[in-house]
């Protein structure tokens, strides 16, 4: 844990990378935004929010094989990286710490 | 294997957004899945807007976040550093953050040049689409349009579109060279509609039951009318076709509606189809009415119409519109001779019946091919779309040349930051790219603008048309390339002038001067500002002549007042009245009427305004007509007309009680035939045809409105009840809420008398006026838009230059000069360039005056008020883009500035 903040659309996005699995990227995550927390979102947001993830290295990437409907292009999966998910787990704890505070 | 990896159009924006090869491609491949999932899902156009949302949100996170981190992705700002400086894409990322960065230090300037971008185009293609749809396109649903032919009767010095409806049967039957003839009653009938336990007025037409075949337009839901609908009237029993409009207006777009009773007027009408949606005839200068109803089955409606319906061969009460539809490859001029042909075995046929009306054969009977216009209007229209095309080019030139001045004033204020450039060693191509990308940069954003209100304004424009249009309006295609190409080209041309100037100037000359000092091209900026207001007072008082004149074109005096007018008629010959009971019953129902709450007065009259005609020849002994006679209209009209329909009376008096009854010899005649019959005299105690000249009445609009006021007289209605004539009420509130009320007068007096074409005289005129009014209006708005972006361009250009003098003014005040002084100074030299350019500019209108005189109506093109007007406004614009700039400055702290450099 480097002391990075993690703002809300990134926690949803990083969460979103972790429930794609290994299958994640923007398009994945759009979908998963949509379906889970009710939230359309444009994938240049998307695209910008995986940047900052990466840029604080709590997501990595590796581009994968070409596929046809794809036009053939090759696709950026995204991972969730061991800081990541505890930035999420840090995130949460506060989040918890506070609810049973207020209940 | 499937076609879902197909590349959809769009991508090439990619390229513009992405810098990095690689990223691109994993764009391109997840843009191009999406693509594919959106189009299964959601089909081809939702997949579309989606994406080109998408690519633009892209674009917007891409520039956030150059702006905040330098870079454009993560994964890119290692690949650039890899590659080290001086690629393309490297200098492209730093050409458009060091864009974004100097657009945002003008904020000012940037935000006039996008609304200017933005207004021009987004304007100009709403309105112009509009009017295009409307005036210049195909009517929407009607089947080759290009094969219907109007008739019109063609008399030596006029053309009248309408007949009478015998006279349609003989055309319809006999002219076996049409692929069918149609009529109808475009001015159309309000009635009461009962539909369950709602009752509303609508209009309605009586339409031949070939309408619809010949027009070739299928309905929309059920069917059109079948010729055995057109008979006897209700026979079978009686029908009405919806429009769509209504349908869905009224009855909620129910199909099940189809089969079901509708109540008109009290007659029970069977609803047997729906118009196409968007549907509106074929004339856009008529509004559409909302229920359709066979010519004879109006008569269930309207018993007015039986007698309409009745009249003989040749009767000049013509109330009908004749189109036809030539045969498939048969020419024009053929059709044309054969209908001369026609007309004249129709004149043998009702020889007779001409022998007796001396007049009657003088019209001859013409085709035209422009079915979509009543032929007074038809020359109206070329003119006005003559003057539409001006106003617009005028528009688009405004912003242009705002656009460019705009450009080089950023380009004055720029010197010194090109010269060090070029001084640390930027080379001529890679100035010019970066200046190149700025212009982009704002154009773009002002083309997307521009694209969006473009959008709204065309929603704005058609809400204010009395139309349906068929599945909404979209912007026109070429008139928004054409804005969009002129404003932005225009943008990057002078964009582009900073470079330019490094090609015969010596740039590192321009580092000599005193930082920010007074720039070097001050005389340049001079030049700019009293070249701007003068160009724009040119163009902006030509805009408002043309303006002005297309409203003066349309809004003619009509010479009688509409509002506060019911009328409705009555057929008192029908009812078995002779003259006598009929005078009795019309004096008691104007006693009642006078009678009714919030009754004014009321008056009774032959003819209604723009509701077909009436004439005759008139001689006058001792005039130059004794002999040859003169066409006049004739109307007769009850006590007190005058007073009610607000036409003054210049002479003498109008008619009161006492003209009424038999052997009364008093005449009013109006203004022109005076001056015709007599002129330079007067009129009063002159006879013409026998009867005694009363008085003398202004003008006033009877038969079309901008046609040339026709001669007019006037006898007291009370000596005639032999055919119909309508009670003119004068209601001291809205008249609309009077229609029901005003009836049961009527129906108290006699409850077998039949009242019908209840409506008030501004839905008349309305009807009459509705198109034209409306394109003048958007004129109109055309000539605001172009004083506006005028008055923006002037605020921009001169808020920015003054700005530029910050550094001036802050030793000035460093070395003691006061805030008032400094002020003042401002003020005074911005308000001598404007006033030079004032007058740079009226002589420049003067001169070009006599230019645009021939396309001018109703207005001098020397007109003293426009003169007067825009360029005080321009003045105002330019005392205000002063003034705000000068007291900023003037509150600069004079060690904040000095420190600046």
């Amino acid at each position: 844990m480097k002391g990075e903040k993690l703002g809300e659309f990134e926690e949803l996005v990083l969460l979103a990378v972790r429930k794609g699995a290994e299958e994640a990227n923007g398009i994945v995550i759009q979908r998963i935004l949509g379906e889970e927390a009710e939230r359309s979102v444009s994938l240049g947001a998307i695209y910008a929010a995986l940047d900052r993830l990466a840029r604080k290295r709590y997501v990595e990437s590796w581009l994968g094989e070409p596929t046809a409907i794809r036009g053939g292009k090759r696709k950026r999966h995204y991972q969730v990286t061991q800081p990541g998910v505890d930035a999420l787990r840090a995130t949460r704890a506060v989040r918890d710490k506070l609810w049973a505070a207020v209940q | 294997m499937n076609q879902g990896g197909k590349r959809p159009f769009g991508f090439f924006l990619l390229r513009r957004v992405v810098l990095d090869q690689d990223e691109l491609v994993e764009l391109e491949g997840d843009f191009t899945e999406y693509f594919a999932i959106r189009r299964k899902e959601h089909g081809v156009l939702s997949a579309y807007l989606r994406l080109w949302t998408e690519l633009l949100a892209l674009m917007f996170w891409r520039t956030l976040t150059f702006i905040r981190n330098g870079q454009g992705s993560a994964s890119m700002s290692l690949k650039t550093k890899k590659r080290g400086a001086g690629n393309a894409l490297g200098e492209f990322v730093s050409d458009v953050r060091f864009g974004i960065r100097t657009l945002v230090h003008a904020p000012g300037l940037t935000i006039v040049s996008l609304v200017i971008l933005a207004v021009a185009i987004g304007g100009n293609t709403a309105i112009f689409s509009v009017i295009n749809s409307v005036f210049l396109e195909k009517p929407p649903h009607v089947g080759t349009p290009s094969e219907l032919v109007v008739m019109n009767r063609v008399f030596p010095d006029r053309v009248r579109p309408s007949f009478g409806y015998p006279d349609y049967q003989y055309y319809r039957d006999e002219a076996d060279f049409l692929d069918g003839l149609l009529a109808y009653d475009g001015d159309g009938t309000t009635v009461s509609v009962g539909f369950g336990d709602r009752v509303q007025t609508a209009s309605l037409w009586g339409v031949s039951v070939n309408f619809f075949d010949v027009l070739n337009v299928s309905a929309g839901v059920g069917r059109t009318f079948v010729s055995e609908e057109g008979g006897v009237p209700g026979v079978p029993h009686l029908v009405t076709v919806l429009s769509h409009g209504f349908w869905s207006r009224q009855l909620g777009g129910d199909s099940s509606v189809i089969g079901s009773q509708i109540s008109l007027n009290g007659s029970s009408f069977e609803i047997v189809g729906v118009t196409p949606s968007g549907f509106r005839g074929i004339n856009p200068v008529e509004t559409p009415p909302d229920l359709f109803v066979p010519i004879t089955s109006v008569v269930g409606v309207d018993p007015g119409f039986d007698e309409m319906l009745r009249r003989s061969h040749g009767d000049i009460t013509t109330w009908l519109r004749v189109v036809g539809r030539l045969k498939p490859g048969m020419e024009f001029e053929s059709a044309a001779a054969q209908m001369d042909v026609l007309h004249e075995r129709w004149r043998l046929e009702y020889a007779s019946w001409i022998e007796s009306v001396s007049w009657a054969d003088s019209w001859d009977v013409g085709l035209s091919r422009d079915y979509r216009l009543k032929p007074s209007q038809a020359a109206e229209l070329d003119r006005l779309l003559t003057l539409l095309a001006v106003v617009v080019s005028v528009v688009l030139v405004i912003a242009c040349a705002n656009i460019a001045i705009l450009m080089l004033a950023r380009a004055v204020g720029r010197r010194r930051e090109i010269g060090v450039r070029a001084a640390l060693g930027a080379s001529r191509t890679r100035l010019l790219r970066q200046l190149l990308t700025e212009s982009l940069l704002l154009s773009v954003a002002g083309g997307i603008l521009g694209l969006g209100l473009s959008r709204l304004g065309v929603d704005l424009a058609v809400s204010l048309f009395p139309y349906e249009f068929a599945g909404g309006l979209s912007p026109d295609v070429t008139v928004l390339a054409f804005a969009i190409i002129a404003s932005v080209g225009s943008a990057v041309l002078f964009g582009l002038a900073p470079a330019v100037q490094l090609t015969n100037r010596n740039v590192v000359g321009s580092l000599g001067r005193t930082p920010g000092g007074p720039p070097r091209g001050a005389s340049l900026q001079n030049i700019l500002v009293v070249g701007q207001v003068a160009l724009s007072i040119i163009l902006v008082s030509g805009a408002a002549l043309f303006a002005q004149s297309l409203q003066r074109a349309r809004s003619v005096d009509l010479g009688f007042d509409p509002d506060f007018k019911v009328l409705f008629t009555v057929n008192l010959y029908r009812h078995g009245y002779d003259d006598d009971r009929g005078r009795v019953f019309v004096n008691e129902v104007l006693e009642a009427l006078r009678a009714h709450p919030g009754v004014d007065g009321a008056t009774t009259t032959r003819m209604v305004p723009f509701r077909g005609s009436r004439g005759g020849t008139v001689t006058a002994a001792g005039t130059a007509y004794e002999e040859s006679g003169l066409d006049v209209g004739n109307n007769r009209v009850g006590p007190d007309y005058f007073e009610i329909m607000g036409i003054p009376i210049l002479s003498g008096r109008g008619f009161d009680r006492t003209d009424a009854g038999p052997g009364a010899s008093s005449v009013v005649v109006n203004r022109r035939l005076a001056e015709a019959l007599w002129p330079g005299e007067n009129a009063i105690g002159r006879t013409v045809e026998g009867l005694e000249v009363v008085g003398v009445a202004a003008n006033a609009s009877y038969y079309e409105i901008a046609e040339e006021l026709p001669y007019q007289i006037y006898t007291a209605q009370l000596e005639d009840h032999g055919n119909a004539f309508t009670f003119v009420v004068h209601t001291g509130g809205q008249a609309s809420t009077f229609l029901g009320s005003l009836q049961e007068v009527i129906q108290k007096q006699d409850g077998d008398v039949a009242v019908y074409r209840v409506t008030t005289l501004r839905d008349v005129v309305s009807a009459e006026t509705a198109g034209f009014r409306v394109v003048a209006t958007l004129v109109g708005m055309f000539a605001f838009v172009a004083l506006f972006l005028a008055a923006v361009g002037l605020y921009g250009v001169q808020s920015f230059l003054v700005s530029q003098h910050n550094r001036e003014i802050g030793v000035r005040m460093a070395l003691g000069a006061l805030r008032e002084q400094v002020a003042r100074g401002i003020m005074r030299s911005g308000l001598v360039k404007a006033v030079i350019g004032v007058f740079l500019g009226l002589a420049g209108s003067l001169m070009l005056g006599s230019f645009v005189q021939g396309m001018l109506f109703g207005v001098e093109p020397r007109d003293p008020a426009t003169l007067a007007v825009v360029p005080l406004i321009l003045i105002a614009v330019a005392v205000f883009a002063n003034l705000v700039p000068a007291l900023r400055a003037s509150r600069v702290d004079p060690a904040t500035v000095l420190r600046e450099e």
